[in-house]
């Protein structure tokens, strides 16, 4: 009960409503919950009156994600417990009950929340018109309603247990999603392959869940971070343990390499479930890093091997994703190596700016699966074309030159205040500032005065909203003793060497002579290192 | 499933037998292949001459290889890239065959079907598109003893009457269970049904892989490091590196390919040769490979035609490297395989053994296509003015106040029709979209130009756009389109690069939480990047300028002459009205890689306002004008060209060039705007119709819904192309199922009109109708499946899913709503208003024609004086 105590003073003034609160928040999410049970094989003018009724409760839910983010505010932010059902309501106060059931309200589930509602009624919006006529429209509506509900019971739960009994239903309910098109070979064969990924996954969640609770009698992510301040010798390895069984199990779960092999093969599916798993399921295992961050003041060993797999993540899919020839394959080769960066930075123990990444990755990529098909328009946007004089009005180059020094002052200035609090920032940072330079290198490259001037001011842009935008996740996100691991040496040198090699690929690979050492390693590049031809041998599968 | 499963294990059951019966009687004249003997050819053979063939036979059968594959290349369909991509008969490679035997020559090589299933025959009988009558018609007209077919119609009824009460399902019907040796197939695919291997996926997916990288336009950042060498030698390249196929298990690969022979024929006869494939199924055998891959095919014969040099070899390139894999596969897996057991005939005289008889399912099949196409030609024949040919009347009179041209698109027959109604004072005419200007386009400031014009056929001169202004302006412009360009190609880059991806996400991701919310609103004026650069009020001072024409060899004289073949081949010389407008025709959708198939695809898939822009301003010249009276076309003074553009998504008409409309006509144009308003309206109304729940604001709607799959429904439906003039066809609805081309044949004495639109827009529209056909018929070989998998691949082309053939037809959505076909496959019917003898006369002096008319893949119907006459398939008339 200690973690409840913390934060007495929130609950005496609101404790009444707050039993409700649970339970009115989530109705609409239990509401696509329920949608799941109505029978698939509904009529024509039925199943289109569910399809209606999932994308209202889309917009409810959206519309209370958004009450919830201003109350949670207004109330000045922190972490509140909140319970999912009033206890009273049962009859029994059981302890088990209070906790592993409980839910969690803090800065994470008020992002999350949102972000998982604003993703699911776009993608039911867009659903509606993509798949009319499709002779599964229904079922696919149905299995899109219960993802979304498990997504979102999965953000607000307050225990590991409910966290793996959430994440478990998530992926039962794509499994079905995945299969949308059962007559295609390909889509049969990634969808079994994440099946069996996944479940290895939850085993050693599940493992993890056993330890705690037999060890603490719990897995309230709250009460054991607080628990893991003072414990002693035994108890610190059983928790060393459970980190790294929880760290395994997020790295098999989120597509990382070389467990990465499904994703890219899941383009079988129709785009908006490409775009729900890439935005709002895959990278459910960064949120529970970020949930029991906390856990890793003790010991952060397993944080090292997160941050090397992140790192090899990263690279691997960088590199994969550039040789890429289809749009959707690219998108899903960039997945994973986003998804692998912002594990290093849950390693590096920045889990601000990997709930950051994350948000605004989830956001990144839906819009691009769900655009994919435009392509063609993208490449007329940037066709370059001739001119034959450099004509330009020197005041306004001048204009967005000071603009963007300011910018880039003030931005500074909001970077300098993160970093000053947290040793992680500096390796994170000098990614930033590298990509930024290649940024204004290739402006400069074009000698066009005005789209140099313009990129100035893009750069004092990109700053400020990255600063900004950092600065405010690293405010709703502190709470009480989370955010105090640092990373260890070794992660950072990882991290370096990782980008540096990174770098000099770029470099090597953007040189128009080719070796034939390279051309070697395109041609494995080309081919995802053949990780997916590999785990089709070892499963035999056809 | 357990049936497939029993068959399997029977068929492996049988092979083993068989292989122990064959090894026990002769051992050493084992005839299929083994790793013994394959393993001492390879030692024993030298790249050019395996053992079992002399020099001399080697020599030969290389040369044999070299003719077939250019003559397979021929006969391949090509497929234009996504950037211009327009309609392609599939069945290029038949129309060697009757119609009707070319189903079963395809079977001797594919499992795809020419025919639609009999349950899509009974839905339709049952829907009333077509009765008792017109199958027995159909039967009298197929059957071999037309006496029988009084009977034949009886049974058939009954059959499509109990079918059609039936629950059915028209997809499953198709696929008919496949026997081992019952077509020549891949190899591959063999081993897929022997063994339950998935081989052909795999190397689909494996050549694929390699041919998107290969011909990639810009989509991976890493570009492929082989596309200097040619196909053949980059995959060489390739394969000898990749070990994916060796993971996969075919062993051996890489091995196998550093022994292949240097050039594609060579290769070819090796595998030909090691795969000891018996002389007589060479060619089926070669041609179940195109037909196995018809995507990537159709790619490879494109690309080795348009590119700069003369035949880049990428056709026999490709088919070389499929028959690799195959004889990889037979290696690795020690394949048995037993050419003698393939049943096909090959020979031409196959052709006529087809049984006439009633009971096979082909047959009734073929009637009830017949049938629907009778019931169709019934009524459009039935809904023609057949008396208005000959009076010359109509021209006599009043002067129209507005005349459009139209291109012959199915889709302007609807809005024609109601610029008509709306005001009886408006002409209209059908005639090809790019109007007969051979041009290729540049936009302002653009490096790179696009053809505008039918894909067969290659542009005469280029036509820049320009800014109708102060030359600094457009200087400016064109900085400005620079910067902006530069600006998006930047952010592009720092977007995708390796390592600068991540940061880009972190500062720019959430911002697209706007994005997503503007376009899900649907709050998203579609972008249109022409117009970069451009201030909006600038945007009506650019078009197509006649700038730089003389220095192409296009001065004065040609363009009097190009501006006069217009006027003459539209049948427009005289009567001319105060207002002409040449109406091109475009589409505007969004997040759509297919849009260019629904722009106009006689301006190679781009819109058609260029061309028309072009053709009203030569027209307004005056120099051009005094020139054209010289020759006997006096244009009035006060008739004014107009260019115009109808937006077939939302059905709205758009006028350009407004500012040079002189003073005393912009009453006119007034009238006319106000026309096409309501005539837009009434278009969109009727249109809605073949939605459902879809109102005419809906379709607006679609245009920029970026989650639409069914922005408009394109050429679906279409049936029939009518040559005539208007005055005929005016007083019926067509549906939007006609492609009306103009033309008065008594002023065309020399029959060069005539003979210009039987060779051109009649084999496109042929084209179009034949690719809604085949998609249509069998989505699984033919369309490019649904529209949800797309994934561009290479900015060039679509693969579904993750990779594998290109896919080259309609996709799923664009002929069928979810619950019915919305395009009724039919062979198209040609109505042509001339004498029966210059009809006969065109024909003859064009093979293509002989051949379509002869082979029955088009109806023709000629109208003389008034009376109806079939052509029959020996090419004679018959009354109607």
């Amino acid at each position: 009960m200690r973690a409840f105590l913390v934060f007495e003073p929130h609950l005496s003034a609101v404790s009444d409503m707050q039993n409700w609160l649970g339970l009115i928040v989530l109705l609409p999410t239990l509401g696509l919950l329920a949608s799941g049970l109505v029978p698939s094989e509904a009529g024509v003018r039925r199943g289109q009156g569910i399809v209606r009724w999932i994308q209202f409760l889309t917009v409810v839910q959206m519309t209370f994600a958004f009450a919830v983010a201003t109350g949670w505010l207004m109330v000045g932010g922190g972490q509140q417990p909140v319970s999912l059902f009033p206890a009273n309501l049962l009859g029994t106060t059981s302890q088990w009950f209070d906790k592993e059931l409980s839910l969690l309200l803090n800065g994470g589930t008020v992002m999350m929340f949102g972000l998982i509602s604003f993703i699911g009624w776009v993608i039911c919006q867009y659903s509606t018109r993509y798949l009319d006529g499709d002779a599964n429209q229904v079922r696919f509506f149905k299995h899109l309603a219960v993802t979304l509900a498990c997504v979102s019971l999965l953000v607000w739960s307050g225990s590991l247990f409910a966290f793996m009994v959430a994440w478990f239903a998530v992926s039962l309910n794509m499994h079905p999603l995945l299969l949308h098109f059962e007559d295609r070979r390909g889509a049969r064969r990634a969808a079994w392959l994440k099946f069996a990924i996944s479940r290895a996954g939850e085993l050693l969640l599940l493992s993890a869940v056993l330890l705690l609770q037999s060890y603490f009698g719990t897995t309230n992510f709250a009460t054991i971070g607080d628990l893991a301040a003072s414990m002693n010798g035994g108890e610190r390895t059983i928790l060393s343990i459970a980190c790294w069984l929880v760290v395994s199990a997020v790295v098999l779960k989120t597509a990382q390499f070389p467990f990465h092999a499904w994703l890219p093969q899941t383009l079988e599916t129709p785009t908006p479930v490409s775009a729900l798993m890439h935005a709002g399921v895959v990278n459910a295992g960064g949120f529970l890093m970020i949930r029991v961050g906390q856990w890793y003041v003790l010991d952060s060993s397993s944080l090292v091997f997160l941050t090397a797999v992140g790192v090899v993540t990263a690279i691997y899919g960088a590199i994969v994703m550039t040789t890429q020839p289809t749009v959707k394959q690219q998108l899903a080769y960039s997945t994973i190596a986003q998804m692998g960066f912002m594990l290093l930075q849950c390693g590096l123990g920045a889990f601000s700016a990997a709930m950051l990444h994350l948000v605004a990755h989830s956001l990144y990529k839906a819009h691009a699966f769900l655009s994919s098909g435009d392509v063609l328009q993208d490449r007329l946007a940037t066709q370059l074309t001739n001119a034959d004089s450099q004509a330009t009005n020197p005041f306004a180059i001048a204009l967005q030159t000071v603009t963007s020094l300011v910018l880039l002052v003030t931005s500074g200035a909001v970077l300098f205040l993160v970093a000053s609090t947290k040793a992680a920032a500096a390796p994170l940072f000098i990614i930033w500032g590298a990509a930024i330079c290649y940024y204004l290198i290739i402006a400069l490259k074009t000698r066009f005065l005005r789209t140099i001037a313009r990129s100035l001011l893009m750069v004092g842009f990109l700053a400020n909203v990255y600063a900004i935008s950092l600065y405010a996740t690293q405010k709703m996100l502190s709470v009480g003793g989370q955010n105090v691991v640092g990373p260890s040496t070794l992660s950072l040198a990882f991290v370096i060497v990782g980008f540096g090699v990174l770098i000099l690929w770029h470099i090597v690979t953007t040189r128009s002579q080719a070796s034939p050492w390279l051309r070697r390693v395109y041609i494995h590049a080309l081919n995802g290192f053949y990780i997916e031809a590999g785990w089709r041998r070892i499963l035999a599968s056809r | 499933m357990a049936k497939n499963f029993s068959k399997s294990i029977a068929h492996r059951l049988a092979l083993i037998l068989r292989l122990l019966i064959k090894n026990q009687i002769q051992p050493n004249t084992f005839t299929t292949m083994s790793i013994a003997t394959s393993n001492s050819t390879q030692q024993v053979s030298h790249r050019n001459s395996p053992s079992v063939k002399s020099f001399k036979e080697w020599e030969a059968s290389i040369s044999w290889v070299e003719t077939t594959v250019s003559e397979l290349q021929q006969t391949t369909s090509p497929v234009w890239p996504l950037s211009d991509y327009v309609a392609v008969h599939p069945y290029l490679g038949w129309l060697d065959y009757k119609f009707e035997n070319a189903h079963a020559e395809l079977q001797k090589v594919s499992d795809c079907q020419l025919l639609p299933a009999i349950e899509v025959f009974a839905d339709q009988f049952a829907g009333g598109y077509f009765g008792r009558q017109h199958v027995l018609e159909a039967a009298e007209e197929i059957l071999e003893f037309p006496a029988k077919a009084p009977e034949f119609t009886h049974r058939l009824v009954s059959d499509l009457l109990a079918k059609a009460e039936q629950p059915h399902d028209v997809k499953a019907s198709l696929d008919a269970d496949d026997e081992p040796y019952n077509r020549l197939k891949p190899m591959a695919e063999l081993s897929d049904l022997l063994l339950g291997t998935s081989w052909s996926e795999n190397i689909h997916h494996e050549v694929g892989r390699f041919c998107a990288s290969y011909y990639d336009e810009g989509q991976a950042n890493w570009g492929n490091p082989f596309k200097g060498e040619d196909l053949y030698e980059a995959w060489k390249l390739q394969a000898s590196v990749s070990r994916n196929i060796e993971v996969l298990g075919l062993t051996g690969f890489r091995k196998l390919v550093s022994k292949l022979p240097e050039n594609p024929a060579a290769a070819i006869v090796y595998c030909l040769s090691e795969l000891e494939v018996p002389e007589r199924l060479w060619k089926g055998y070669l041609l179940s490979h195109l037909l196995a891959l018809p995507g990537w095919f159709a790619w490879a014969r494109y690309k080795s035609e348009t590119s700069q040099e003369e035949n880049t070899g990428d056709f026999a390139a490709l088919l070389a490297i499929c028959l690799v894999y195959d004889f990889a596969v037979v290696q690795a897996l020690h394949l048995p395989i037993d050419w003698n057991a393939f049943k096909v005939q090959l020979d031409e005289a196959a052709e006529n053994q087809q049984i006439k008889d009633a009971s096979n399912e082909l047959v009734q099949r073929s009637v009830c296509l017949r049938a629907g196409e009778l019931a169709f030609a019934e009524r459009v024949l039935n809904g023609l003015d057949l008396s208005a040919v000959d009076s010359n009347k109509t021209q006599q009179d009043a002067r129209k106040s507005a005349q459009l041209v139209f291109c012959i698109d199915v889709r302007s027959e609807r809005i024609r029709r109601h610029f008509e109604a709306v005001n009886g004072t408006v002409e209209t005419f059908g005639f090809a979209g790019f109007f007969g200007v051979p041009m290729a386009f540049r936009g302002l400031g653009e490096e790179s130009c696009s053809s505008r014009l039918p894909v067969l056929l290659n542009p005469k001169f280029q036509v820049q756009e320009g800014f109708h202004g102060e030359c600094s302006t457009a200087e400016q412009i064109r900085v400005a389109k620079r910067a902006v360009r530069w600006s998006r190609k930047l952010l592009k880059q720092f977007q995708s690069a390796a390592f600068s991806c991540f940061s880009y996400v972190e500062s720019l991701g959430l911002l697209y939480a706007w994005n997503l919310t503007k376009k899900t609103v649907r709050f998203a004026p579609s972008e249109s990047y022409e117009f970069d650069g451009l201030r909006s009020d600038q945007r009506s001072s650019i078009g197509p300028t006649l700038e730089g024409l003389n220095e192409q060899g296009i001065g004065h004289e040609q363009q009097v002459q190009m501006a006069e073949s217009i006027l003459k081949n539209l049948g427009l010389t005289s009567n001319f009205a105060r207002l002409i407008v040449f109406c091109g025709h475009t589409s505007k959708t969004t997040n759509n890689p297919l849009a260019a198939s629904l722009d106009c695809g006689a301006c190679g898939g781009h819109g058609g306002e260029s061309n028309a822009r072009f053709a009203a301003m030569l027209l307004n010249q005056p120099g051009i004008r005094s020139d054209l009276s010289k020759r006997g076309i006096v244009i009035p003074e006060d008739t004014h060209f107009l260019a115009g553009v109808h937006n077939t998504t939302t059905d709205s008409v758009d006028f350009f060039d407004l500012q040079f409309v002189p003073e005393s006509h912009v009453l006119d144009l007034r009238s006319l705007q106000e026309t096409a308003k309501e005539a837009g309206e009434r278009t969109r109304c009727e249109r809605s119709k073949t939605f459902e729940n879809t109102s005419s604001s809906g379709l607006v709607a679609r245009s920029v819904d970026w989650s639409e799959v069914r922005p408009e429904w394109g050429l679906a439906g279409n049936a029939a192309f009518i040559v005539a003039p208007r005055q005929m066809t005016q007083n019926a609805n067509f549906d939007g199922r006609t492609f009306l081309h103009s033309y008065d044949h008594t002023k065309d004495a020399d029959l060069s009109v005539l003979e210009l639109i039987m060779t051109a827009p009649m084999v496109v529209a042929h084209w179009i109708n034949m690719q809604y056909f085949a998609s249509s018929v069998d989505p699984k070989h033919f369309s490019s499946g649904s529209k949800t998998i797309h994934n561009v691949a290479g900015q060039f082309g679509i693969v579904a899913g993750n990779g594998g053939d290109l896919q080259i037809g309609l996709p799923n959505e664009s002929f069928h709503n979810g619950n019915r076909l919305q395009h009724q496959p039919l062979r198209l019917m040609a109505v042509i208003a001339a004498p029966r003898q210059a009809i006969s006369q065109v024909i003859s002096k064009h093979y293509l024609l002989q051949q379509i008319f002869e082979h029955e893949w088009m109806h023709l119907v000629a109208i003389e004086d008034g009376v109806q006459f079939k052509l029959t398939d020996d090419l004679e008339w018959v009354k109607a």
